[in-house]
């Protein structure tokens, strides 16, 4: 749909609602009283639009609630870039308002972590428990409030434990799993109901890396944050930077240099490519396969000894900055990322032949952990999880950032929603991936790497996004006075994806919890910040 | 499974030679930020441009006598070092550079921390930006 196209059917349906409309280069934004807003959000999600993320900000006098939706992909046009936002002003003084929650599912998660961090109170909302904030967290202090000084520590309040959702019945038998694992992950808590080896009930609880990350940000110039913001997570460490400068270019209104954008196209298709594979080789682990488990691992190095000769980083670290890149690739450079990319895809495109050629694997993976897509849709998965599930979302092409809009990626997508269907994802789009890499290169622009955002005006906020190898990061930045950040909410693919975990172990058996968990690959560092 | 022998015997074991053999890391990998003191102008854009604060000039001392340079302590705790590289781009005299030395381990947690002492002679001022350097190329 194109960018006008998009803005009238935007502004159509937020005008029904007699909301007050402003309008920017990317939002249309529209204002409405707190007891519009679950309608405004349900007629948004009713005309096609889904959520894209949910933004607190605390302005003083209220706390604003901002929904942002954004049209599916619409082929053949695709450049949209343009997003509705549903805004609710909530007086200090009164911090009730409506949950959406009942009428858009998607806004489930978004409304809890506001509670927690901001105080306000969705009213309705099916789960009121606490999300982000363990239960060892004073009552009444909201982090993100910004009488919160972010550089104390918080004083520590009395433990409850957490209230699980009890199954009852006869011979039923809980069985808790983590925070600390038997491997190297991250921290999560999940509580399975089980009668016998069957699960009939899982309950995550997460959140136990949750660093304050946004509030840390809050104050500092966007170089410096950009510091912070590359370290979120591990694995994504890239789609996170290029989703955070793509946001500060937006408020400044200029663009990297065309080399710029085509080399951080090319290193976030490497990312990309890095991931899937070392998924495919962890969901191998996930039923004890060492031939696949082994092999991913190797050339998921084999990536990322490539990252490290070309940007001096595994985990491309340190070469993304606000205004383009920090260092440049010259020509030996160029002809060893191909050379590797290429040499590297053909083994893959092996192994998973031979993977996919193995019954006691595929038997494993068929039918187990099955999303359906409607649950998917209703709960906003996004990425892999979704596209496995019939769901075709993919900000490359729904809205083209970075080098996308001249190079667009061919959709993968899957109906069956399980593992298997998860796994065949990630195979078709590391080759893509591949694909996309010497395409881009065989074209690369010359010139400069990276052009002066300049000074940041007072005020400007705007939107990054980037489709990372688990789906959509969104960061919504805000800056404040003097240049500094006033506001960085950063929603990884991981925030909309958790949710939909538990929906998929219903009447599987144990062991497969951790194939399945291993099928989606999500990150908690993201989910947390 | 016949295919899965195959394979394994097929592709054999594969090793990648740890570093110390094979040669330096890879060049433009961050390592450890070195100091030539007698280049250093004690301005503090380092100590500004850290994100962790890894980096603590201390006040400054007048020369010992009259011909001399005033001389300040440096203090650098490679313990809270991230190796991103910015205190280097920020050195205006190239007196901080990244290495490309990744072996850092120490016994004891002190000699993780360089001291030195870097004279002090820069206008500098503690509003002195540093200026971004143009973009690093890996060739």
């Amino acid at each position: 749909m194109t960018v006008e196209a998009t803005q009238t059917a935007l502004t159509r349906v937020l005008q029904a609602h007699g909301a007050s409309i402003t309008t920017t280069a990317q939002e249309i934004t529209a204002a409405v009283s707190r007891s519009a807003l679950p309608q405004a959000c349900a007629a948004m999600a009713a005309s096609g639009a889904s959520l894209l993320t949910m933004v607190a900000t605390d302005d003083g006098a209220d706390v604003t609630l901002r929904y942002v939706f954004a049209l599916p992909a619409d082929p053949p046009e695709r450049r949209a870039g343009v997003f509705a936002t549903v805004a609710c002003a909530v007086p200090l003084a009164d911090l009730e308002f409506p949950s959406v929650t009942p009428l858009v599912p998607a806004a489930h998660w978004y409304e809890r972590e506001a509670r927690d961090l901001f105080g306000v109170v969705p009213v309705g909302h099916p789960d009121p428990r606490r999300l982000v904030l363990h239960d060892d967290w004073p009552r009444g202090y909201h982090p993100l409030r910004k009488s919160v000084d972010g550089h104390s520590a918080p004083p520590r309040g009395e433990t409850r434990p957490f209230p699980f959702r009890p199954v009852h019945g006869h011979g039923i038998s809980e069985v808790p799993v983590g925070p600390i694992h038997a491997g190297i992950i991250e921290p999560g808590h999940f509580r399975f109901s089980m009668i016998g080896e069957r699960v009939i009930h899982l309950e995550a609880r997460l959140f136990y890396v949750h660093r304050g990350i946004e509030k840390l940000c809050e104050g500092l110039p966007v170089e410096r944050a950009l510091e912070i913001v590359e370290r979120i997570c591990g694995v994504c460490t890239l789609s996170h930077a290029t989703a955070y400068c793509q946001a500060v270019e937006a408020i400044a209104g200029t663009e990297p240099p065309p080399r710029a954008v085509a080399l951080r196209t090319v290193l976030l298709e490497l990312e990309r490519l890095y991931n899937h594979i070392g998924d495919v080789g962890n969901i191998c682990a996930g039923v004890g396969l060492a031939v696949g488990t082994m092999t991913g691992a190797r050339l998921k190095d084999e990536v990322q000894a490539l990252g490290e000769r070309l940007t001096g980083s595994r985990y491309l670290r340190g070469v993304v900055r606000p205004g383009g890149l920090r260092r440049d690739l010259g020509a030996a450079a160029v002809s060893d990322l191909r050379a590797s990319v290429d040499r590297i895809a053909r083994t893959f495109g092996d192994l998973s032949a031979l993977l996919q050629g193995t019954p006691s694997l595929m038997d494993r993976m068929e039918a187990t952990g099955v999303l359906p897509r409607q649950a998917a849709l209703d709960l906003g998965a996004v990425g892999v999880t979704a596209r496995a599930s019939g769901v075709e979302r993919d900000m490359r092409l729904a809205h083209p950032y970075a080098a996308y809009g001249a190079y667009p990626p061919r959709l993968v997508a899957e109906t069956a929603g399980d593992v298997r269907a998860r796994f065949l994802v990630r195979v078709r789009e590391a080759h893509e991936s591949a694909r996309l890499i010497g395409a881009v290169l065989a074209d690369l622009p010359s010139g400069g790497v990276w052009a002066s955002v300049g000074t940041l005006p007072d005020g400007g906020q705007a939107l990054g996004w980037t489709e990372s190898p688990r789906g959509e990061h969104v960061h919504w930045l805000r800056i404040g006075g003097g240049g500094v950040i006033d506001r960085l909410r950063v929603r990884a693919a991981s925030y909309c994806n958790w949710p939909v975990v538990p929906l998929t172990v219903r009447a599987a058996m144990l062991p497969d919890f951790p194939l399945i968990n291993k099928s989606f690959e999500l990150c908690y560092s993201c989910l947390d910040r | 499974m016949w295919r899965i022998i195959t394979w394994a015997w097929r592709t054999g074991v594969i090793t990648a030679a740890p570093r110390a053999l094979e040669g330096p890391a890879p060049a433009g990998t961050k390592g450890r930020p070195a100091l030539d003191p007698e280049r250093c102008i004690g301005d503090g854009a380092c100590e500004r441009a850290c994100p962790t604060g890894a980096i603590a000039l201390g006040p400054v001392a007048p020369p010992e006598h009259a011909a001399g340079l005033a001389r300040r302590p440096f203090r650098l705790d490679y313990g809270a070092c991230i190796f991103c590289g910015r205190c280097a781009e920020a050195c205006g005299p190239a007196a901080l550079r990244m290495t490309e030395d990744y072996a850092l381990s120490t016994r004891r947690r002190e000699d993780l921390v360089l001291r030195a002492t870097v004279p002090a002679v820069a206008g500098g001022g503690a509003d002195a930006r540093p200026a971004p350097r143009a973009a690093e190329e890996t060739k």
